[in-house]
């Protein structure tokens, strides 16, 4: 009857083990004082970044033609890739009739703070080995990019404006480009072309990840970032025989004027460095506090060494799958060298945050922004 | 300040309309109910979050507060209590109270809110209690005010979203759900926020539990 | 009914795309650099396993050989054998995926052509038969691409497609019946495989200046670029295969 059970311990190869029991094998790392990925818990990654050349208003471009490509950047961190490649537009904006006498006053606005910033439409895509519409993880990746952008002041919306020059062909049929703002240089204005109207670039940011092994925001946050940075905009002008047009129409016995539009072309020559707020450059790190289970740690060799063992850590630019898994807490910090920020972000699940560790987390982020801030 | 009504809704497991300065919002929980196959969790309770806006469709913008609603909800859930399960939180925005696309602050706190009371309302089990605030700092002097108007928030130099985790009836602060700030500030102020930000929450917090008092005062008044 | 993409952030709709002046362009200085010499070998950069979350992947950068200004960033990920739903397959399912990562300027009736082309072609050379009920998935991510004037040039870019395709699936260690490579000539591609012998997909596209020539002589020439491709990639793999040991 008494049948004797054997109870044998099981070993697991270590890829095995990180998939089944991911919050063990981490746990196991951590008591060894490293991480999964052989990292010291505030360890950050090196990331390599280059403007890929493909830009075409970079000087050694690798395309100059038949590409509008504005700013670009290839960061790679471990072995995730981000390419981002930053387009543009215009935009005609819409100047109520009765103000175009007045001169369009820019002035900072004290009342409406996001008002004074550009925005940057940027939309994420995560290579998966899938095809359908954006994921959750995608939606949500270019909607915080997209507020953290705004309010960071990153952008001044007159960074954003069109200075259009006017194009005109001489009798010799030769062509010669004027800019309101060279006016001195070249002596006076040939002519009294005014424009009563206001055009504003719109920039977009395509952000596409490859090899997804973590937390993905901070990576996209700092492409886009040194991206912008070498981001240049072309001059614009319009061609002297287009004209402020209005068509009077009348629709239904009302009568309004109709203003065509004018065609806006880009010197594929020309370009103007975008004009950012440098005080307001941040770079993005990550965090994640994971407590540590007693039940699970490995057997120490000197007995006083257990009772300093923290009941919690914090680890440093979250990596792979066993740790995204197992973590539960994570702190995000956007800040510059000397501890302006421009975004935190703090979720609390399972293991506490505490105070030391946000202050922590802060200063670890803001050594890697300098320390960032120097690759641009 | 703060309003809530529960069980508002007939069709759903539990309701609530919350109302707290000019943001209004109605949150449904559905649950625990059959999950479809791909939601279904082994060992847990699966969640469906659902934002639609006051105005328009969804777009990203609502993804993303149904994520940061998700991070709050998601640890104070017992959800071990109902393995192979799902639970659906709806909320339909009424009233925003801000410039909707730029801010999210105000929504997202009121989103918490109501999702408290709503879950209590539909009786899934809880770990703790819950309360969030939004709060803005303005100008030079660095003024934290809680709760900020529409015009104050459009003037505020940062933007924050505290949701606290509570214990004790509600007074004791056991660990930050969320915090989230966006626009220029420091640690010192970030700090600050957070100091200010724990008053409130405890404050909002009571508040809840009067709601849900009543909710239960009415609930059992037939005894 | 509201067609507009929810689940991207699109920006103002009323925004025009930057019209970039083609009359005062770079491309007036150089005119000359359009004539070169048809010998000597594209210059093309391999390197194998980029993508982590794939089973194989491939990254290639080629410079061709006539036209200096002709250039084609592509990353080749493979995704598979994995499992297929629904009815049983005794064969593997293949499909492609064709995107740009940076512009988009390919035109989506001629991306579409593209794949169906490439996924003829490895049809025929994988070995589909020992993958039963199980898929696999090609992702082309086209990073750059440029040929002097035109906007692309699909030409090279399928080329540079099938020689990724073949190096993702060796990394992959998909069973395939041979290194295939293609070499194009003018605006003429041919696939081989088993050294040339076999000819496994064939692309030709309008073009004046090959109208005239036997579609014989036109495979012959592509045959010579494929025995360079060939060369260049295998020589690739011996090297990683020696290093990695």
């Amino acid at each position: 009857m008494a049948e004797s059970v054997e109870i044998r311990p099981m070993t697991f190869h270590r890829e095995v083990l990180a998939r089944i029991a991911p919050d063990l094998y981490m746990q196991r790392h951590l008591s060894l004082g490293l991480r999964p990925s052989l990292r010291a818990f505030e360890e950050f990654r090196n990331v390599e970044i280059s403007d890929g050349r493909l830009s075409c208003a970079s000087e050694d471009s690798i395309n100059r033609e038949g590409n509008n490509i504005l700013g670009s950047n290839v960061l790679k961190c471990g072995k995730t890739m981000v390419i981002t490649s930053i387009t543009g537009g215009v935009v005609e904006e819409n100047i109520p009739v009765k103000s175009e006498e007045n001169e369009i006053v820019e002035s900072y606005n004290e009342t409406d703070r996001a008002a004074n910033f550009g925005q940057v439409y940027p939309v994420v895509e995560v290579e998966r080995g899938r095809v359908g519409a954006p994921t959750d993880e995608e939606m949500t990746l270019s909607q915080r990019i997209y507020n953290c952008i705004l309010h960071s002041g990153l952008v001044p919306k007159t960074a954003l404006d069109v200075a259009v020059g006017v194009r005109s062909t001489d009798a010799e049929g030769k062509t010669t480009i004027t800019y309101s703002d060279e006016q001195e240089a070249d002596g006076a204005l040939p002519t009294t072309f005014k424009f009563r109207r206001k055009w504003t670039y719109t920039l977009y940011a395509k952000i596409q990840v490859f090899s997804r092994d973590g937390p993905l925001f901070e990576l996209c946050w700092n492409s886009l970032l040194y991206a912008l940075a070498n981001t240049k905009i072309p001059r614009a002008f319009v061609d002297e025989r287009t004209t402020d047009l209005k068509i009077p129409i009348s629709m239904r016995g009302r009568s309004a004027a109709i203003r065509e539009t004018f065609d806006i072309i880009c010197d594929p020559t020309s370009f103007l460095p975008l004009r950012l707020n440098t005080s307001n450059k941040a770079f993005a790190s990550n965090f994640a506090v994971i407590d540590l289970d007693p039940e699970v740690q490995l057997p120490k060799d000197d007995d006083d060494m257990q009772d300093s063992m923290p009941s919690s850590v914090l680890l440093a630019d979250i990596q792979g799958e066993a740790e995204e898994a197992s973590v539960t807490s994570t702190i995000s910090v956007v800040t510059d060298g000397v501890g302006n920020l421009k975004h935190f972000k703090a979720v609390g699940g399972s293991s506490k945050i505490t105070m030391d560790m946000m202050r922590n987390s802060i200063k670890l982020a803001k050594l890697r922004a300098s320390d960032l801030d120097r690759k641009c | 300040m703060l309003s809530a009504q529960t069980g508002i809704l007939e069709q759903v497991d539990g309701s609530c309309k919350l109302q707290c300065g000019e943001t209004t919002v109605i949150c449904s929980v559905t649950g625990p109910i059959e999950p479809k196959a791909r939601q279904e969790l082994p060992a847990q309770l699966a969640l469906e979050i659902v934002v639609r806006p006051c105005r328009g469709v969804p777009s990203t913008r609502e993804k993303l507060l149904e994520d940061q609603v998700r991070g709050v909800i998601t640890p104070v859930l017992a959800r071990y209590l109902y393995p192979r399960q799902l639970a659906q939180v709806c909320f339909q925005i009424l009233e925003s109270g801000e410039p909707e696309e730029n801010y999210s602050v105000k929504e997202l706190s009121a989103c918490i809110n109501a999702a408290f009371v709503a879950i209590v309302d539909a009786g899934i089990g809880l770990k703790f209690s819950f309360a969030s605030v939004p709060l803005s700092v303005l100008g030079e002097d660095e003024q934290i005010c809680v709760d900020p108007s529409q015009t104050d928030l459009i003037k505020s130099s940062s933007t924050h979203v505290l949701a606290l985790q509570l214990a004790a009836g509600g007074q004791k602060v056991e660990n930050i759900l969320l915090f989230e700030s966006y626009g220029d500030f420091t640690e010192k102020s970030m700090l600050q926020v957070l100091q200010s930000g724990e008053k409130a929450c405890v404050e909002t917090a009571l508040e809840l539990r009067k709601v849900i008092q009543h909710k239960i005062q009415q609930d059992f008044v037939w005894r | 009914m509201n067609i507009t993409d929810r689940r991207r952030i699109l920006g103002p709709a009323n925004a025009k795309p930057l019209v970039f002046d083609k009359s005062m362009g770079p491309a007036q200085r150089g005119e000359s650099e359009e004539v070169s010499s048809e010998t000597g070998n594209d210059a093309m950069y391999i390197e194998n396993g980029i993508v982590g979350n794939s089973n194989g992947s491939s990254y290639l950068e080629v410079k061709s050989r006539i036209n200096d200004k002709n250039c084609t960033l592509l990353l080749t990920s493979v995704y598979g054998p994995r499992p297929s739903r629904g009815a049983f397959n005794a064969k593997a399912t293949l499909s492609v995926q064709f995107r740009e990562v940076t512009l988009e300027k390919i035109p989506a009736g001629q991306l579409r052509e593209v794949c169906t082309f490439l996924t003829n072609i490895f049809n025929a050379v994988v070995n589909l038969e020992r993958y039963p009920k199980s898929g696999i998935d090609i992702f082309l991510s086209l990073i750059h691409s440029s040929s002097g004037p035109q906007d692309y040039e699909l030409e090279s870019i399928i080329t540079t497609c099938v020689n990724g395709i073949t190096l993702a699936f060796v990394d992959a260690g998909i069973e395939i019946l041979d290194t295939v490579s293609a070499g194009m000539y003018k605006k003429n591609i041919t696939a081989f495989m088993k050294n040339g012998t076999e000819v496994v997909g064939f692309w030709k596209d309008d073009d004046d200046n090959s109208a005239s020539e036997g579609i014989m002589d036109i495979v012959e020439k592509c045959k010579e670029h494929y025995l360079q491709n060939r060369k260049t990639m295998i020589e690739y793999m011996i090297r990683s295969s020696k290093s990695s040991n």
